[in-house]
């Protein structure tokens, strides 16, 4: 896991538990264990991708990583500095977040220029002319015009909002963003815009991505490295090619063998794994390895003990008792 | 292959406080018995109109202009609304995209099923009730029986789409009619559930319309393809026409854009521009803005439906350009 | 101009697409499209029109009298309805017509100072219960609460008998002067009726808030560093604006017809000011013979109070988030 460049972000055996209040007095706690002890770090000018289904927890944990949840126990190391229980006011403007919902996460009150523009008031960087100046440049930069800035988000279309979206984002100059599901929700024809318009704007402001996402294809695409997380835990991390090629975890392999291919014939020839069943409930998980209730090789030892996570090849992550030979 | 349903010259407006909405302009597509067609789309394309017209669900502001609709050689619109609706759940089913808002959350899932089975059958209460556990079996909820006095909240998102499919076979419909049933879930359990709906498919001899805008799917399940773009067909043939032999820009294009397992890291090629705004449609072909083959005759004229082989066929002004050898 | 074969089938080089087209709807904000849909509904667009008139004749009516609310002509009392008075004379000779003009301006400065004070506690009361939530909502709103289960009636007489004697005293200070003239009766009931109704607001906008608070883009301003109180003020009061709106519209016709009923039963306004409750207590006596001078008062009342009324039932409808499609 370590390369020759610096890690930007180092995440300690994160672990984010809600507890969810039962019984007439409220005094029965049930506790989800959203994320359990996850362990992996981002290189600066990366992108990790981190994919999952329902409950896996990726979204909270990439919301956990920039504290807009307090993580229960582990370490967010921030270039360097330990951000668990800082002020975190001057680091949000080296750590940001795009959101999936590109109708819900603009304030349908505030014009674009607005938007853009709040982060520059609550840091105080700019006022005035310079601050027009500079909500001017960044709309370019996403591909809008300066005359956008005053309209109001319910006159865009949804690429258009998230572009707004990221515009926001980048006003503060961050070094390392969370992109949480930010295609997810724009027609297929309009991704391939905001894709290569998040590359374009990686290689020339020097960012870093957490791309959060269930669109396996698309993180592959765009990430180095891939994080699989499965019920609140990391189960496999590998190079983006090698993840794809050599799935070494049988819950990844099983979703890699789910994808539907835009290609008929390789989608007949190639060999499904269907997984049995629903992914269990976070408040009361499996013992040993979560994901044995569902694995098609799950022995004694699954229930018995949890698999630790640890290199299976060069650059390879994997937490399966498969590889514990 | 008998045509089980037959779409001609389809034209669907909305009338809307800002002006008329030109939904669906001269839409027309063939299913036949048994065959899976994929209707594929972005947001304006007019795919989920097309099956809310069929089902005569339109809203109240929505009118089908004209052409007709001929579901097992009756023609739709002769059909008065009680016959449309005794049609409806019983010969033609049709799951929506959301299943946690299509089921009713204050009635147990049995309670639904009996419902609609009761009401599209002749079977007593006790017959119905039977029935019901059988489908659950069929779409695979395992304990059938207790689950039945389960309330959807109990239920997964994708045990509710099962549900939901449940419901729409219960009557045994010749087609059943799919509007993104599973976008809103896992990619497993897509996976399920598209296995599912291929096995029913063969078993019951079923026909399915599977509107989507994911063309994975399309090309795992679907025997035809119809690409719809800005309220109009833009391109519809066989499955392995449209994926191997694409005809129109934009079917082309959409092939492009998607990013594929055994791609690179090379740059994906997106359609530039925005779907159309379909209150003021462009005079002549809709795609005209985004197209990189675009003509000056594009502008003016709606092209006309070309058919490249038999079944296989695009509405494009290329095809004319090509044959003139312009 | 008929175009030929080739030119018709040469190739489009310009760039079609506006690089960022925004939609050709009308621009509309939402206080825009509001209006649009308020104009259509006759019934509160009359309503509206009768308002505008009652205060148009608060104001400048008395100002156009010749006679003042507290002037007693000799020889004209008790008259009916006639050119000169037309609304005819009390047993002191007082002018009717000029006496329920008056009365319209102390309803409508109740509604209006009701209106304010209500807003300002109950906006910022419901604002920090609903924003911040957990033990601080529940101690505020259990205090909202047992306010609310006192009658209101009760309630504010309770507050009015309180109130005036320490009023009485407290305006007989020099800095209190300019407002001796209103009488330590108004003043009282303004207070006691702002100090009412906000329990009210309180509630609807902490509802608003509640649900507002899991807004993605109060999520978004979190991430970008903004404090608890710039998001209130910026982001979760002004998307709560329409029930505000449409709360505080519909609350006037209940203080004017509390300030009504409080004169009517004497612990209102003192004489002589005319408030139309007092004016209504006063012509009790002679309700078999000088009929009408209590059926102007009421009718003042019952006129201004629909109006109010159906104009907010109107508001509420135009600003129902019923969004267009």
């Amino acid at each position: 896991m370590s390369s020759k460049h610096i890690n930007i972000l180092e995440v300690k055996n994160l672990t984010k538990h809600f507890s969810v209040n039962k019984g007439i007095f409220g005094n029965q706690q049930s506790v989800v264990k959203a994320v359990d002890d996850v362990t992996f770090s981002i290189a600066k000018g990366e992108t990790l991708g981190l994919v999952g289904e329902s409950g896996c927890g990726k979204t909270t944990a990439g919301r956990t990583v920039l504290r807009l949840y307090e993580p229960t126990k582990g370490q967010i190391i921030f270039d360097g500095t330990d951000i668990t229980k800082v002020r975190m006011k001057p680091y949000r403007k080296k750590m940001q977040m795009i959101f999936q919902d590109p109708y819900a996460s603009l304030n349908p009150r505030m014009t674009v220029g607005d938007i853009v523009g709040e982060p520059m008031d609550i840091h105080k960087l700019a006022k005035g002319k310079e601050k027009k100046d500079r909500i001017y440049h960044l709309l370019e930069l996403v591909g809008l015009n300066k005359e956008h800035a005053n309209r109001y988000p319910h006159e865009f279309s949804g690429g258009q909002r998230q572009r707004v979206g990221i515009a926001r984002a980048l006003a503060v100059q961050p070094e390392f963003i969370v992109c949480d599901e930010p295609i997810s929700a724009l027609d297929v024809s309009i991704q391939a815009q905001i894709v290569n318009m998040l590359e374009d704007l990686q290689n020339s402001l020097g960012l870093t991505y957490l791309f959060i996402a269930h669109d396996l294809s698309m993180v592959k695409h765009i990430s180095n490295r891939v994080g699989v997380m499965y019920l609140g835990k990391l189960v496999e991390l590998a190079s983006s090619d090698e993840l794809y090629d050599k799935p070494a975890h049988p819950y990844t392999q099983a979703l890699l063998s789910a994808i539907p291919i835009a290609d008929p014939k390789a989608s007949k020839e190639r060999k499904r794994i269907i997984l049995e069943g629903d992914v269990p409930s976070p408040i009361d998980p499996p013992s040993g390895c979560r994901f044995r209730t569902r694995c098609p090789y799950a022995s004694k030892i699954c229930a018995e003990v949890e698999p630790e996570f640890k290199e299976v090849a060069p650059g390879h992550m994997c937490a399966c008792h498969l590889y514990n030979k | 292959m008998k045509n089980l349903l037959e779409i001609n010259n389809l034209y669907t407006t909305f009338r809307t406080y800002a002006g008329k909405v030109y939904a669906l302009n001269n839409v027309s597509f063939n299913v036949g018995t048994g065959e899976a067609v994929g209707v594929v789309g972005e947001s304006g394309s007019g795919k989920s109109v097309t099956m809310l017209s069929i089902m005569r669900l339109l809203a109240e502001n929505g009118f089908i202009e004209s052409g007709n609709i001929i579901f097992d050689n009756k023609n739709l619109s002769d059909l008065t609304d009680k016959q449309m609706q005794d049609l409806r759940g019983n010969e033609i089913g049709m799951i929506f995209q959301d299943p946690m808002t299509s089921l009713n959350p204050v009635f147990t899932i049995g309670n639904q099923l009996v419902e609609s089975i009761l009401k599209h059958t002749k079977l007593k209460r006790s017959e119905a009730k039977l029935r019901a556990i059988e489908l659950l079996k069929l779409v695979g909820i395992p304990s059938p029986e207790k689950r039945l006095k389960q309330y959807p909240h109990e239920f997964s998102g994708g045990m509710r789409q099962r549900v939901m499919i449940a419901m729409a076979l219960s009557c045994e419909p010749k087609l059943l009619i799919a509007d993104e049933p599973t976008t809103a879930l896992d990619v497993t359990i897509q996976a399920q559930i598209i296995e599912l709906m291929k096995d029913l498919k063969e078993k019951l001899n079923m026909s399915i319309i599977l509107i989507t805008h994911d063309l994975g799917l399309v090309a795992d399940i679907c025997e035809k393809v119809v690409v719809m773009y800005g309220g109009t067909i833009v391109e519809q043939g066989s499955t392995g026409d449209i994926f191997y032999n694409p005809q129109h820009p934009y079917t082309k294009g959409l092939l492009k854009c998607i990013p594929r397992m055994n791609m690179g890291r090379e740059r994906l090629k997106p359609i530039e521009g925005q779907p159309p705004d379909m209150i003021n449609p462009p005079k002549g072909c809709a795609f005209v803005e985004r197209c990189s083959c675009a003509m000056k005759i594009c502008e003016l004229q709606k092209p006309v439906y070309t058919e490249v082989k038999k079944g296989h066929g695009s509405a494009c002004w290329l095809h004319e350009a090509e044959s003139k050898g312009v | 101009m008929e175009l030929s074969r080739e030119e018709l089938f040469k190739p489009l080089n310009k760039k079609r697409y506006e690089k960022a087209e925004v939609a050709t709807r009308p621009s509309l904000t939402y206080w825009g499209d509001a209006w649009k849909r308020l104009k259509q509904n006759k019934v509160a667009m009359f309503s509206l029109a009768v308002i505008i008139l009652i205060f148009l004749a608060a104001i400048f009516g008395p100002m156009l009298s010749p006679y003042s609310y507290s002037q007693q002509i000799r020889g004209e009392e008790n008259l009916g309805p006639s050119l000169q008075h037309p609304f005819g004379t009390d047993s002191l000779g007082r002018d009717m017509f000029v006496r329920v003009l008056y009365g319209a301006r102390i309803s409508l400065s109740v509604g209006v100072v009701a209106c304010i004070i209500n807003l300002t506690i109950g906006i910022f009361y419901g604002g920090i219960s609903g924003y911040f939530g957990g033990r601080v909502d529940s101690i505020m709103m259990r205090i909202v609460d047992i306010i609310y289960s006192i009658p209101t009636m009760l309630y504010v007489i309770l507050l009015m008998v309180v109130l005036r004697d320490k009023l009485e005293n407290l305006l007989k200070l020099p800095i209190f002067s300019g407002l001796q003239a209103a009488g330590s009766g108004l003043i009282s009931i303004y207070l006691a009726i702002g100090l009412t109704y906000w329990v009210s607001m309180a509630r609807i906008v902490r509802g608003q808030i509640l649900s507002l608070k899991e807004q993605e883009y109060v999520t978004a301003a979190k991430t970008l560093g903004a404090s608890s109180f710039r998001i209130l003020i910026r982001h979760l009061i002004p998307n709560s604006l329409g029930s505000i709106i449409v709360t505080t519209m519909l609350l006037i016709p209940d203080a004017i017809f509390t300030e009504s009923f409080l004169s009517f039963i004497g612990l209102g306004v003192d004489a002589p000011v005319p408030s139309w409750g007092s004016l209504a207590d006063d012509a009790l006596g002679s309700i078999r013979t000088h009929f009408y001078l209590l059926l102007f008062p009421s009718l003042a009342i019952s006129i201004t109070i629909l109006a109010f009324n159906l104009f907010g039932d109107g508001l509420r409808d135009a600003l129902d988030p019923r969004m267009r499609k």
